[in-house]
């Protein structure tokens, strides 16, 4: 009897895990929601408010605290006014922008509804132990987007995709450096995640 | 003794004498020791240089003269770059004097002014490729010296014409196989002018089949065919191996053969090409009279690759609205030549520069070195112990020797060049003649420029440089295809009152500046759709029919626009400031609004507001919107609109 448990159990572990791993697979708009046209919204549901200094993370505790402290200063200085609002908008824009030309971008009462998560935005630095530097800074945008049918029951998930962009900053990185990588690297992310999200689409 | 010394000391004129002399001495040693400018200054430099580059694409030539008038004193890696950025500002202004002082400036001064510590580090692995001075890429060097010899060739210098034609000529004949060597055709065709002024018609007669040629191969339905020919050409020079590394598997004989695929088929179709109607007087070397009008913006140089250690050319796509001209007062009905001095072309057709090579070795470098920094450091990992930690400390030292290479690309380049010269050529009878230019912004026509000119001799030749297009009163969201949804935009045959064209001015991400503390801001990604239909409702509520167009639209249709909607609302942002006290803030927008009537292109009203608007918690994002709506909201209700609105509208329904 114990045994069948275990086995069970262990099923049901691997069940979980098999699952997950779907949870994270790329999945484009299904072919059928292009018939008609729909009426879509895109929202940035999450984004941290603040940038983050982000390092290959192989520096220990030691390398954590000179990226946090040296180097984020570094950032800080350089994004002085860039918000998640900032990272947040740029997407969005961008994101509407690609979708527009299969589906009504709305603002409410849609049929589709796009979910912007970033999960981290900021500068990568790849190190090595005593966090030592070895390669250039990166912007980095680190995020999914998920497509829902909120007009079935449930609100079914029918497209996702996460993705991560990353555009290079050099060695000292200025304002205007600083800037100019945001903007690539928003639209990057924004048209990587459209590109599989709209895999299905029928060719013009 | 002691006491004398201690009476010169006290004397005050000793004092003075002695304190000015250690001044002097000081400030002497100050200037001998004085050191190259930092990156952070270049830097710093490029930042106010990108200020006077937008000056002179808004039309501000004097701001902008100021401008690069300060960063071209004294010497540092950038003075040539800034040279010749202002000798175009110069040429807009229409003082040819002081644009001619520039070139000559850096045409003599780019082999002077030689810094051997900067161009050591910038060859060095570790140092910076901005710190090396700056001479410009062929195409700079090349277009610099065809300025430099219409400048000689107008006021009649016809020998150092012809010297600077034939150094733009050979900074420009450094590409593979030489067959892009000769192809800047507007430079063929002047030293052919030259020599036909100085009476050596078979001279004139050789550079003008050149500048056939090079008109021929680099016209736009010849220009893939003649690439593709180079490509195969530098893969015959190839090796096996090399050929391997880029996924090449054709042998020599076929390689060959397409060659003479190629070869056949351009001769071909480049005898069908014809130049010589096309090139009109330029082709019998009678013309008298050249107007140069600089159209679009030049590409700029972008950093590639993990490290950013390639260097590419990015274009930038911005239209600005046709140019009227008129001669004497009659519109000018000839069709320019543009492709005599394509400058997108000329910069994106050239390759293996040695400071790329360089560039690309240091990256290369630096990935092997880390490499092996992190196979040193996972063999101390095995190792353990205090051995192992030694082992792997060595391996993070050589990883710390990688990173702290600095292969990043130089980017600096000539943004004021335009993305090509329209060339009008024309034969004119002796005696002073005027040439006028206005273009638009939108609907609203621009002020009249005249340049005036006077042919004195039948050997002289008249060279007009007219402004550029206006281009950076655009905003960047136009850069790229702007869509409009099906609500936004005209109807079948719908007229409406108003119509709106992109509100001018705004970067995707801009900032409100703090008064108080201007290191701070608050950035914002501004939305122009979003600004351009919050203007819509807004006529909305005075009962005004309206709709939106797209910059493309503007630019292509004008005519039909201003039939569907007699007046047009044009909005330019300006400075976005915010004053903080404590925990409060007001942000504070400048807005200059203009109602346009779109038939005549004049003004009917404009005024110059501050939009204005308390700290909302939304932050600065919510606040520009409620700025920008603050301003238009006052200009729509203000009386002098109405009164225009209404007559505009009068008028209108008479015509």
């Amino acid at each position: 009897m114990s045994r069948n448990s275990v086995c069970l159990a262990g099923m049901g572990l691997m069940g979980i895990v098999f699952l997950s791993g779907c949870a994270t697979k790329p999945t484009p708009i299904p072919a059928s929601y292009y018939q008609n046209r729909h009426e879509m919204s895109v929202k940035v549901v999450k984004c941290p408010p603040q940038a983050k200094m982000m390092d290959s993370g192989q520096g220990g505790l030691l390398g954590a605290a000179i990226t946090a402290s040296t180097r984020s200063g570094s950032m800080r200085e350089q994004m002085r006014g860039i918000q998640g609002e900032t990272v947040s908008e740029l997407l969005r824009q961008k994101i509407t922008t690609n979708l527009e030309d299969c589906f009504d971008i709305v603002d409410d009462k849609e049929q589709l509804a796009a979910e912007v998560v970033v999960t981290q935005w900021g500068w990568f630095v790849p190190t090595t132990v005593l966090a030592i530097k070895t390669g250039s800074y990166q912007f980095r945008i680190n995020g999914k987007v998920t497509v829902y049918d909120v007009i079935s029951q449930s609100k079914k998930q029918v497209g996702y995709i996460a993705a991560l962009a990353d555009q290079p900053l050099g060695n000292d990185p200025s304002k205007a450096d600083t800037d100019e990588a945001l903007i690539k690297a928003a639209d990057d992310f924004a048209n990587k995640v459209t590109a599989v999200i709209l895999q299905n689409r029928p060719s013009p | 003794m002691k006491s004398h010394e201690g009476w010169l000391w006290d004397a005050p004129v000793t004092r003075i004498c002695v304190l000015a002399c250690v001044v002097v001495t000081a400030t002497v040693g100050v200037c001998l020791a004085e050191e190259s400018p930092t990156l952070e200054q270049l830097n710093a430099m490029e930042q106010r240089a990108d200020m006077a580059r937008q000056h002179y694409r808004r039309g501000s030539y004097a701001d902008a003269i100021q401008i690069f008038s300060e960063l071209t004193m004294g010497t540092h890696p950038s003075v040539n770059l800034y040279k010749n950025e202002l000798g175009m500002c110069y040429l807009a202004s229409g003082d040819n004097n002081s644009a001619e002082r520039c070139f000559v400036d850096v045409a003599t001064g780019v082999d002077r002014y030689v810094d051997q510590r900067l161009e050591r580090e910038a060859l060095s692995k570790f140092g910076k490729e901005e710190a090396k001075i700056y001479r410009g890429d062929p195409y700079e060097q090349a277009t610099s010296f065809m300025l430099l010899a219409l400048l000689f060739l107008n006021r009649g210098d016809v020998d150092n014409a012809l010297a600077a034609c034939k150094s733009g000529l050979l900074a420009d004949s450094d590409a593979t196989e030489n067959r892009y060597d000769s192809d800047y055709a507007l430079l063929h065709l002047i030293e052919g002018k030259c020599h036909m002024i100085r009476g050596s018609l078979d001279e004139f007669h050789s550079r003008r089949d050149l500048a056939v040629h090079s008109i021929k191969i680099t016209s736009p339905g010849i220009r893939a065919m003649v690439s593709e020919r180079r490509d195969v050409a530098e893969l015959m020079n190839m090796s096996s191996a090399q050929r391997k590394k880029v996924q090449c598997t054709a042998s020599d004989s076929d390689l060959k053969a397409r060659l003479d695929t190629i070869d056949q088929t351009l001769a071909k179709e480049m005898s069908a090409i014809n130049t010589d109607q096309s090139m009109g007087t330029l082709y019998s070397g009678t013309f008298n009279t050249l107007v140069i009008a600089p159209v679009g913006v030049s590409p700029i140089k972008v950093r590639k690759g993990k490290d950013g250690q390639m260097v590419a050319f990015e274009s930038i796509s911005v239209r600005a609205p046709a140019v009227d001209l008129t001669l004497n007062g009659t519109p000018l009905r000839d069709r320019p030549l543009g492709y005599l001095a394509d400058i997108e072309f000329q910069a994106t057709t050239r390759n293996g520069r040695r400071m790329d090579a360089i560039l690309n070795g240091k990256a290369a470098f630096r990935s092997t070195t880390v490499g092996v920094g992190d196979s040193i450091l996972q063999a101390g990992n095995n190792v353990g112990g205090g051995a192992g930690l030694a082992i792997a400390l060595v391996g993070a030292a050589v990883q710390g020797v990688g990173g702290a290479m600095t292969p990043e690309a130089d980017t600096r380049c000539w943004k004021t060049l335009p993305r090509q010269f329209d060339v009008y050529a024309m034969e004119l009878p002796q005696g002073p003649h005027s040439i006028s230019c206005q273009t638009r912004i939108y609907f609203e026509k621009s002020q009249v420029v005249t340049r005036d000119f006077n042919i004195k001799s039948p050997d002289d030749v008249a060279v007009v440089f007219l402004p550029p297009g206006l281009v950076g009163l655009y905003s960047e969201q136009t850069h790229e295809e702007m869509k409009l949804a099906a609500r936004d935009t005209f109807g079948e045959t719908e007229a409406v009152q108003v119509v709106i064209p992109p509100i001018m001015g705004l970067e995707r991400v801009m900032r409100f500046r703090d008064e108080k503390n201007p290191g701070r801001a608050d950035a914002v990604a501004t939305d122009l759709r979003k600004a351009m239909r919050n203007v819509r409702s807004i006529l909305g509520t005075q009962e005004l029919t309206s709709c939106l167009v797209t910059h493309e639209d503007v630019v292509s249709h004008y005519d039909a626009l201003a039939h569907k909607a007699p007046m047009a609302i044009q909005i330019l942002v300006g400075d976005a400031h915010k004053k903080a006290t404590g925990k409060e803030a007001v942000y504070h927008l400048e807005v200059s609004l203009s109602l346009i009537d779109t038939r005549r292109g004049s003004v009917l009203c404009r005024q110059d507001l501050t939009g204005e608007c308390q700290a909302s918690k939304a932050g600065a994002g919510t606040a520009f919107y409620d700025c920008l709506d603050a301003a238009v909201r006052q200009f729509v209700g203000s009386r002098d609109f109405t009164v225009h609105v209404h007559t505009g509208g009068q008028m209108a329904s008479k015509q």
